[in-house]
């Protein structure tokens, strides 16, 4: 009766882990990033990996833990947001350290949207307050994503965005090309925020993947808002 | 014996620091005979209270329930018994939409559903609104959802949301004093059709914990408030 019940529990726990790894087993052999978490940020807890999840929003600045060269590509090591908006002079009133230097440490380049600068005018689209997004973009930069994907078929992208150039950046799924994100307007000013489809992602699978962003340059966006919609699944 | 353990410098001291707490902005703004206290939720990683200035999810209002967090006019929660339903045009829960979402706080009287495919983006919207983004939506005349907010710097703000339908009458009531009159400048002409506007202004006199209450009418579905400083 103990051997047996022991058995039991013992197939449990391997046939449970097996789950779970055979879902792991769709990220790219050796990719040793994972999911984003801080103290604020605790991940999402509706998949046992807290990954960010689609259908969903992605947040771009929540990449993954992993450091330069495995979980982001940047030109040059400094956060150029952080730095910036840790000047005296651009500090705004009621937001805290962690909007103002998220990620002060790494190298992709964070800012925040701000009551002067990205709310003081009018925008065909306002963005979120205190959205977080990835800007002093430069060709040959990315980002990764573990995400999980809890319904497999075409998405629809969209974001908010603002462009001085509209150089298409591309999305990677398990290090293959998966689609191309085409931004339609430029708004003039890295400041000034619109909205649009910006492309269409066939993702084949549930479970998870390696999400990679290839930016161009000249544009902002803080997140990828992925929706299924089940007219364009033909 | 009494007299003492308590005596007079223990009495000073007492007093001032039920006076000290009574001023401190953390703690002095909220009503003190108010009972709820800030949504989280380990599921979605959320801890309250929400932070202004920033983003309040209306969804995210207090725990405490009926007539101390919120009135609603029906104890159930609609938008959840709908998504439960399936219909010849399909199922009101979607395609990969968590559990969570589908039916967030199916046990409580406000009504809340989520952005849907065939629903609210079925037709290109003015503004399109997050996907799987929460709203209050069988809004009827009377209702009222709290929120216990942490408010990081005093002053002006202006207030931006997306909305679908029509203006409502709704305001926004500070520490239950009138405070903010929210006006919605279109009709959108459909529940499901959304839009972006800057919809009010509200001054918060002090720093700290204030109980934040959203009156409502029969409308709109209305998703959250964005709060940010006008200088």
């Amino acid at each position: 009766m103990k051997l047996n019940q022991t058995l039991r529990i013992a197939l449990i726990v391997i046939s449970s882990t097996a789950g779970i790894n055979s879902l792991r087993a769709q990220l790219p052999y050796g990719y040793s990033g994972i999911p984003y978490r801080d103290s604020v940020y605790m991940g999402n807890k509706l998949n046992p990996f807290g990954a960010q999840m689609i259908p969903g929003r992605v947040e771009l600045a929540y990449y993954d833990l992993g450091g330069e060269g495995v979980a982001y590509h940047d030109n040059n090591p400094i956060n150029e947001g952080a730095l910036l908006n840790m000047k005296k002079s651009e500090m705004r009133p009621g937001i805290s350290e962690y909007f103002a230097s998220f990620r002060k440490e790494e190298g992709v380049d964070i800012n925040y949207t701000k009551d002067i600068v990205d709310f003081g005018h009018r925008n065909k689209v306002d963005p979120k307050v205190n959205q977080l997004y990835i800007g002093w973009q430069e060709e040959g930069e990315w980002t990764n994503y573990t995400v999980y994907v809890n319904q497999a078929g075409k998405y629809i992208i969209y974001t908010v965005y603002s462009s001085i150039d509209i150089n298409p950046a591309e999305i990677w799924l398990n290090n293959k090309f998966a689609c191309r994100l085409n931004f339609s307007e430029k708004t003039g000013d890295l400041h000034k925020w619109t909205q649009s489809e910006v492309g269409t992602i066939n993702i084949p699978k549930k479970g998870l993947y390696l999400l990679t962003v290839k930016y161009g340059s000249g544009i902002n966006y803080g997140y990828l808002d992925f929706l299924y919609n089940e007219a364009r699944q033909k | 014996m009494m007299k003492k353990i308590l005596n007079s410098s223990h009495l000073q001291l007492l007093i001032f620091l039920l006076i000290a707490s009574a001023q401190h902005p953390l703690l002095g703004q909220i009503p003190s005979d108010y009972r709820g206290r800030p949504y989280s939720d380990d599921t979605l990683g959320f801890k309250g209270p929400q932070v202004i200035p920033g983003r309040i999810e209306l969804a995210y209002y207090d725990f405490g329930g009926e007539g101390v967090a919120y009135h609603d006019s029906t104890a159930t929660n609609d938008g959840a018994i709908l998504n439960h339903k399936c219909f010849e045009y399909g199922c009101h829960w979607r395609p990969g939409v968590p559990y969570h979402i589908a039916f967030f706080r199916e046990n409580e009287g406000v009504d809340i559903s989520y952005t849907k495919d065939w629903a609210d983006y079925k037709k290109p919207n003015v503004v399109e609104p997050m996907v799987n983004q929460l709203y209050i939506g069988w809004e009827a005349n009377g209702e009222w959802t709290n929120y216990t907010v942490n408010v990081r710097s005093p002053g002006k703000y202006k207030i931006i949301t997306v909305y679908a339908n029509f203006d409502n009458n709704s305001e926004l009531w500070l520490n239950n004093k009138f405070a903010a009159k929210l006006y919605l400048p279109k009709n959108t002409g459909y529940y499901h059709q959304w839009d972006q506007a800057t919809i009010g202004e509200i001054e918060f006199p002090a720093a700290g914990l204030q109980l934040i209450t959203l009156k409502y009418n029969r409308g709109p579905n209305l998703a959250y408030l964005d709060f940010v400083k006008v200088n």
